[in-house]
């Protein structure tokens, strides 16, 4: 009886004290104007998985200015933790002014684009073919919990086999295919233009040339479209791309495919470029743009390729996700190329288990 | 027959190519100079960057992947070497090389360990880039920032420590989230030291002109009953608390010496907390950096602002720039 009049007497006093003190800096800084609750995020990305791959697109994407609010999802409690408290710190500096992060899907509701590096990444020599069943098994759990908190967002999905787990997303995510986009050859064709460019003495962006199907060991580089203010370099050079070719361009595609491995094996891991790149094909979705990129889409039907499988093709990026697919012109061979690419993706996926 | 190079391309001008005019260096590709090399392309500061580190294939791959995403960039050369001739004609030099501190090592135990590295690398940056701005991170930042200036020879408006930068931007970040506003609108400064002893400014605290100490004349003492020191506090402890759950900090260090970057490259004589010499200054006799707000131009440190600082506020700093000193006059070899 005696402690709770102690607390009573405790708790008025505790009442006096704030009544009559001072109100806080808050309180006698502050007025608020608005009233209700603060409005939700227009323009929210989430980035699921943080490590170097995801960092790096995380970053990518505060410096360029794309996004109102940043979520950040691992399973790795403390990492997610210290990452999301490195990027706050910086806040003086960036203009997204929302910074967060949990083990909890939760804090990735209301996203318009999830970026997807979850998962174990490629060992050195080890192809990307090898990794699916290991990143398929972690996307199972993923997807579901994504769609649930944003049933509305773009998914963008980056971890490799780029392709094989850009359907798999498809698949356990019930989305329509156009919101469902794999980073496909964005890369490979960046990593093209500058290389090309470099030989050139020109600008990357200034070269355009696209690298499509499937991303990595047999990408397609498109000879016939490679130009130069319009000027074709197949015209310039009607040998371009072959192998009795005296300049050996072929050469510069074989660097794009080896590109990812020797920089793994030099530094441990590629990111960067794969963060900007991210970062370029979220821009084209966040602002609307129509621009047309090489990301990987759903292409049964296309080019004689008769099973659900991802692959690049230049996509028209909107708003609503892929809006349209630019028809190439390809030649044979090129066509014959993406249909063997298309088969052995197949091969692979039709083996999966629990989709 | 002629190269498709040669036949696409006819050349204009002739004779040597353009030097280099906002050539930014980093030496260092360990995450923290990884951090602010990113940190700068993004914000398009330069027009070369050049990397420098002694792990050979870390620092190729490291370039590789940055020129991978050339097309998305506006730094058309970015360049890399163990050998500093590749620094050559920079214009900023931001030093990150040296060891890392370990969970719960304070800053003042990398001493000697960082000063050995230093002894190797300033006099080939200043060889190569005789009138470029040296911006030091490595820590203990203010000791470094002495020992890189006293191993340069260059002039001391050139030699920055990046110092209480990243303090106060930590410092501003929390503050701000107390009163639900963006960092860049809470105005105050974090001085002096770069650590556990720097010195928040809090008579000059304010949003919007408005001084907090005037609402909360007991704003940072321990008599508070709103304990705003507790946010000071915060910012000294956070580098610990982000090392302890990812293993090192990198990303906000990158972003604010980007920015300082930002200041130099376009001449913005803005005022930022940096590390600078302030022998003379409140009453410290001694060749010691601490930071203090400079105004921040495309020589250097163009000047310093002088602070309203309390008694106690000078004796802290007075503190500081004692203890500084008792490290580096037993320092060897400079």
């Amino acid at each position: 009886m005696l402690i709770s009049w102690w607390h009573v007497y405790l708790a008025t006093q505790s009442i006096y004290r704030q009544v009559l003190d001072m109100a806080t800096v808050l309180h006698k800084l502050i007025v608020p104007v608005s009233i209700g609750p603060p409005e939700p995020p227009r323009n929210k990305v989430s980035v699921v998985g943080v490590g170097q791959v995801g960092m790096a697109c995380a970053v990518s994407i505060l410096l360029r200015e794309l996004t109102d609010e940043l979520a950040l999802v691992d399973v790795m409690e403390d990492k997610l933790k210290g990452e999301m408290m490195d990027l706050q710190h910086g806040s003086l500096f960036i203009k997204t002014p929302k910074i967060v992060s949990g083990k909890d899907y939760s804090v990735t509701s209301n996203s318009r684009v999830v970026v997807v590096t979850a998962g174990v990444r490629q060992q050195e020599g080890e192809t990307r073919l090898d990794l699916v069943q290991r990143n398929v098994n972690i996307f199972k759990h993923i997807i579901p919990q994504i769609v649930r908190y944003s049933p509305n967002c773009i998914l963008i999905v980056v971890s490799n086999p780029v392709d094989i787990l850009t359907y798999v997303t498809w698949k356990l995510s019930g989305l329509p295919k156009h919101r469902v986009i794999g980073s496909g050859t964005n890369l490979d064709s960046a990593r093209f233009r500058y290389l090309m460019a470099e030989r050139l003495g020109i600008h990357p962006s200034s070269f355009n040339g696209w690298i499509l199907g499937e991303h990595g060991d047999s990408s397609v580089p498109v000879w016939s479209g490679a130009n130069v203010a319009g000027v074709n370099l197949q015209k310039l050079n009607p040998d371009i791309g072959k192998d009795k070719d005296k300049e050996n361009w072929k050469e510069t595609h074989k660097m794009v495919v080896d590109s990812a491995y020797e920089v793994i094996k030099l530094k441990g891991y590629t990111n960067w470029a794969i963060g900007l790149s991210v970062a370029d094909l979220t821009e084209s979705l966040m602002k609307n743009m129509n621009r047309v990129h090489p990301v990987s889409t759903m292409v049964k039907g296309m080019y004689g390729v008769s099973e659900e499988v991802f692959m690049s093709l230049p996509c028209v990026l909107d708003s609503n996700g892929v809006g349209s697919v630019v028809n190439m012109t390809l030649t044979q061979d090129e066509v014959s190329h993406l249909k063997t690419s298309a088969d052995t993706l197949w091969n692979i996926q039709r083996d999966l288990k629990h989709l | 027959m002629a190269s498709v190079l040669e036949k696409l391309i006819s050349p204009v001008a002739c004779g040597a190519p353009q030097p280099p005019t906002n050539k930014v260096t980093v030496v260092g590709v360990g995450q923290v100079g990884m951090a602010c090399a990113v940190s700068i392309l993004l914000r398009d500061l330069c027009d070369e960057l050049s990397l420098v580190d002694v792990l050979e294939d870390k620092l190729k791959g490291e370039m590789m992947d940055l020129q991978h995403g050339s097309l998305f960039l506006k730094t058309q050369k970015i360049t890399a070497d163990k050998d500093y001739s590749v620094t050559a004609n920079s214009r900023i030099v931001v030093v990150t090389a040296g060891v890392r501190q370990q969970e719960g090592e304070s800053r003042l135990n990398l001493v000697q360990r960082n000063v050995n590295i230093f002894k190797h690398i300033i006099p080939q940056l200043v060889k190569h880039s005789p009138n470029c701005i040296l911006v030091v991170v490595s820590n203990p930042v203010d000791i470094l920032t002495y020992v890189t200036w006293k191993l340069s020879g260059l002039p001391k408006h050139r030699v920055i420590g990046s110092g209480t930068n990243l303090d106060s931007a930590r410092f501003r970040y929390i503050m701000a989230e107390k009163l639900g506003l963006h960092a860049s609108s809470f105005n105050g400064f974090v001085l002096g030291e770069h650590g556990d002893s720097s010195v928040p400014v809090w008579s000059g605290v304010n949003v919007a002109g408005v001084s907090l100490q005037k609402l909360n004349p007991a704003i940072g003492t321990d008599k508070d009953s709103e304990n705003w020191k507790e946010a000071h506090k915060l910012v000294v402890d956070s580098a610990y608390e982000v090392i302890r759950l990812k293993g090192y900090t990198n990303w906000a260090i990158g972003l604010s010496v980007a920015d300082l970057t930002e200041s130099l490259v376009k001449n913005l004589s803005r005022v930022h907390p940096v590390s600078t010499m302030v022998k003379g200054m409140y009453g410290i006799a001694d060749e010691v950096y601490l930071s203090l707000p400079c105004v921040l131009n495309s020589s250097g440190v163009g000047n310093v602002i002088n602070m309203t600082l309390t008694d106690q506020e000078v004796a802290q700093l007075k503190n500081s720039a004692d203890t500084l000193w008792s490290i580096q006059k037993d320092l060897k070899d400079l």
